[in-house]
């Protein structure tokens, strides 16, 4: 027996990703949808993958199911800062496949504009500290509340982590009225530090990712990849910026 | 008690009178298990319609020369017999046949020298022939009757019978009733290539009709035949003959119905079609809030664009699109023989085949089709399922597709030329395939909302350029037009039908939505 969530004999891992219907969470779905056992969270849209919800079929031949539908996705709809809302998405991946391996908090909701001539940013300001700050942290707790707060050493043993996605706006200043967007990234960048420390005992990694702007800037594949890399590493509490000249560890 | 004996009408034959010579005859033009001989029975006991027999069938053909003292192997001589048997006093000769019967009677006629088409080798055989037609609408009902004839040698049931064959234990090969069906199916592709290239317009007797109107039924055929009965329904009287159908054989065409969807293996679409389509693009099937598919970049570029092109010529060409769809907000353009290419695409057979496959359905090569037109600001319409019944003017062709047509009001089936026996079928897969609309964006409008119930938010498929929605039709398939805020929407619409029976068997009858009055029709 491994740990107490009964993971033994279990090799495909298990990812938690918010976001996934957005640019980033979709690219993480097309690229490693076959490598990991995906619980893909999105608000609106689901990820262009094949999921419980949806398939690919080649209209010349429908009876062939196409490679494209070989590693469906399990697609949970939901309003992670709404009441119950994280917690039902724990249940469901919970209930789906047994355990978590990694969070990916890639839900992110961006509303730019000047915090002195703009009150409908400041309106909307708790909403997005809420969704870019305190989901990932209260969704990484739920995880561990359900799955892995006693047994830390099937959590080392299966390298469990979680990787919050941030921004370099959170370490840079930028103009175009990016200051509460800024502030959450900032913080969601302090609170992943923390985070580390807090689930040390656990034996859960916690690290965040800042990339520039994507696909703009830097390729989106660039940033899935390093998302990868964090999972399999063994760092924990780095806040990794991602330019175009390379990356750092603030 | 049921019967395998070869005439079911066999005392009623013992009694008729003397032969007579005959002046007319008539051909009943069947495939097995048509209700043929419901038929025969009927004509046969008005008295004046000749006494109705499988005189061709070849296993009692030895019988009948024997009987008849015939000379063995003599076309002539045996015809002379069956006239003999077959003439009521009226000197009107009857003969009941099958497809194939007739086609070996047709080649023995030809081998003793005669020519012309096979219609026209039958009246140098026959005086003066004419020809009623029976169908069944429904042919799986009809291949799962014959495959179990077939089994239990029990061909028919005669009224006062007091044994049913209910109780009995059947084990039906689905492969075979599908090949039967088969059969069926070219057996009526026979007939009606037969009528066609002899200039034969038959009259047209519905099995289901029969049944359920048995005696206007008869009146009408004897009418259309110009046989005269003296006086108001003499001699249609009830039929003997009982229908064997119960609920094993419902429960078996249910299981057929099954059987076939889950092995239904569509043959992939001719080349034209696939080399239209966008290389390698895969379509979307998504599961919620009902089934359907989405598909975008659909076509190669350049077929997009001929497609557009011919669609904003139509749009500007005056009368070509009416408002015809009362209380549906859109102008309408519907498609038919004349529709030329690249717009013709869509009223192709491999185009139909296509969109069934892929929603999973049967199609019956009968295609309602054409152009929708939403004006700017065009209102909203109400959720609505497309469950709703199509008619056509006949069976379609395996190889062709059937557009509704002048000849039969697709909403009614009401005929509007003699001779037209109105087919009605349920629409099985929608198709919204969106041209001509410009660059979309969020807040637009001009979606079609996809809804679980009437009153949840939908999911909002957007009408993106060189994009299709398809789905099958079904009770839950509730969709509808939502108001296009900045521009006007455009699309090609589109239903596959189906087999009525498929719809009975799996919602019942009442799930067919029936179309309000006045008519109304929705995409």
């Amino acid at each position: 027996m491994s740990d107490a969530r009964g993971n033994a004999g279990n090799s495909r891992r298990v990812c938690l990703l918010t976001g996934a219907g957005g640019r980033l969470g979709s690219a993480f779905c097309i690229a490693h949808a076959a490598d990991y056992d995906v619980v893909a969270v999105y608000r609106e849209r689901p990820p262009p993958v094949a999921s419980q919800l949806q398939s690919f079929l080649d209209p010349l031949h429908p009876e062939v199911p196409p490679p494209e539908n070989a590693h469906p996705v399990f697609a949970v709809q939901a309003d992670l800062v709404a009441p119950g809302g994280v917690e039902r998405v724990v249940e469901l991946a919970m209930a789906r496949f047994g355990a978590v391996d990694l969070v990916v908090n890639a839900a992110a909701h961006a509303e730019f504009g000047s915090t002195l001539a703009n009150s409908e940013v400041l309106d909307g300001a708790l909403h997005q500290l809420a969704v870019n700050t305190l989901a990932p942290v209260r969704l990484a707790a739920e995880v561990a509340r359900q799955c892995w707060r006693h047994s830390p050493d099937g959590n080392r043993r299966r390298n469990r982590s979680v990787v919050n996605l941030s921004s370099i706006s959170g370490v840079e200043t930028y103009a175009g009225g990016q200051g509460v967007y800024a502030a959450s990234k900032a913080a969601l960048n302090a609170l992943t530090r923390h985070m580390a420390l807090d689930y040390a005992p656990v034996g859960v990694r916690v690290n965040a990712l800042a990339p520039t702007g994507f696909p703009r800037l830097i390729p989106t594949e660039r940033v899935v990849s390093r998302i990868v890399q964090f999972d399999r590493g063994g760092a924990t509490g780095q806040v990794v910026v991602l330019d175009v000249d390379g990356e750092r560890v603030l | 008690m049921t019967a395998s004996a070869t005439d079911p009408l066999a005392a009623a034959a013992a009694a008729a009178a003397a032969p007579a010579q005959a002046t007319s005859s008539i051909v009943i033009c069947s495939l097995p298990r048509s209700g043929s001989w419901l038929l025969a029975e009927a004509l046969d006991r008005t008295g004046v319609a000749g006494h109705a027999r499988e005189y061709l069938r070849p296993e009692l053909e030895q019988r009948y020369t024997r009987d008849w003292g015939v000379a063995p192997g003599d076309v002539d001589d045996f015809t002379r017999g069956m006239l003999r048997a077959g003439t009521t006093a009226n000197g009107v000769f009857a003969l009941k046949v099958h497809w194939h019967d007739c086609m070996r009677y047709v080649a023995r006629g030809r081998a003793s020298g005669r020519g012309g088409s096979d219609a026209g080798v039958l009246r140098t055989m026959l005086p003066a022939p004419r020809f009623v037609h029976i169908v069944r609408r429904d042919t799986v009902r009809q291949a799962v009757s014959w495959a179990r004839a077939l089994d239990s040698d029990a061909w028919w049931q005669v009224d006062g019978d007091s044994t049913a064959n209910a109780a009995e234990q059947w084990d039906p090969d689905f492969e075979k009733i599908e090949v039967l069906q088969e059969l069926l199916a070219e057996g009526e592709r026979g007939w009606r290539g037969f009528f066609a290239a002899g200039g034969v317009a038959p009259v047209e007797v519905v099995y289901e009709d029969l049944v359920a109107e048995y005696a206007p039924t008869v009146r009408h055929v004897l009418d259309q035949l110009g046989i005269a009965q003296g006086q108001d329904d003499a001699g249609v009287s009830p039929p003997k003959l009982r229908r064997q159908a119960d609920t094993m054989s419902e429960r078996w065409v249910h299981d057929h119905l099954r059987w076939q969807r889950a092995a239904a293996v569509p043959s992939a679409p001719a080349a034209p079609l696939a080399q239209a389509l966008t290389p390698g693009g895969l379509w979307v099937r998504r599961e919620q809030p009902f089934p359907h598919v989405v598909a975008h970049d659909v076509f190669r570029a350049d077929v997009y664009a001929r497609i557009e092109a011919a669609y904003a010529e139509l749009l500007t060409r005056p009368g070509a699109f009416d408002r015809n769809s009362n209380g549906y907000d859109v102008f309408s353009h519907t498609f038919d023989a004349a529709t030329s290419a690249p717009l013709s695409l869509f009223c192709s057979r491999e185009w139909h085949d296509l969109v069934a496959a892929v929603c999973g359905v049967r199609g019956t090569g009968h295609v309602f089709a054409g152009l929708h037109h939403h004006g700017a600001a065009s209102h909203s319409g109400s959720p609505h399922n497309d469950l709703n019944p199509g008619f056509f003017a006949r069976a379609a062709a395996d190889h062709e597709v059937l557009l509704a047509s002048a000849a039969c009001d697709y909403f009614t089936g009401i005929a509007a030329q003699p001779g037209v026996v109105p087919i009605e079928t349920v629409r099985g897969v929608a198709m919204i395939f969106f041209v001509c609309n410009g660059p979309w964006h969020p807040g637009d409008g001009g979606e079609v909302a996809l809804h679980r119930t009437a009153s949840d938010a939908p999911v909002a498929v957007p009408p993106i350029d060189n994009s299709m929605l398809l789905f099958e039709c079904t009770p839950n398939s509730l969709h509808a037009f939502m108001s296009n805020r900045v521009r006007p929407r455009n699309s090609v619409i589109l239903w596959v039908h189906r087999a009525r029976t498929e719809v009975v068997a799996r919602w019942g009858d009442a799930a067919i939505v029936r179309w309000p009055r006045p008519r109304e029709s929705q995409p």
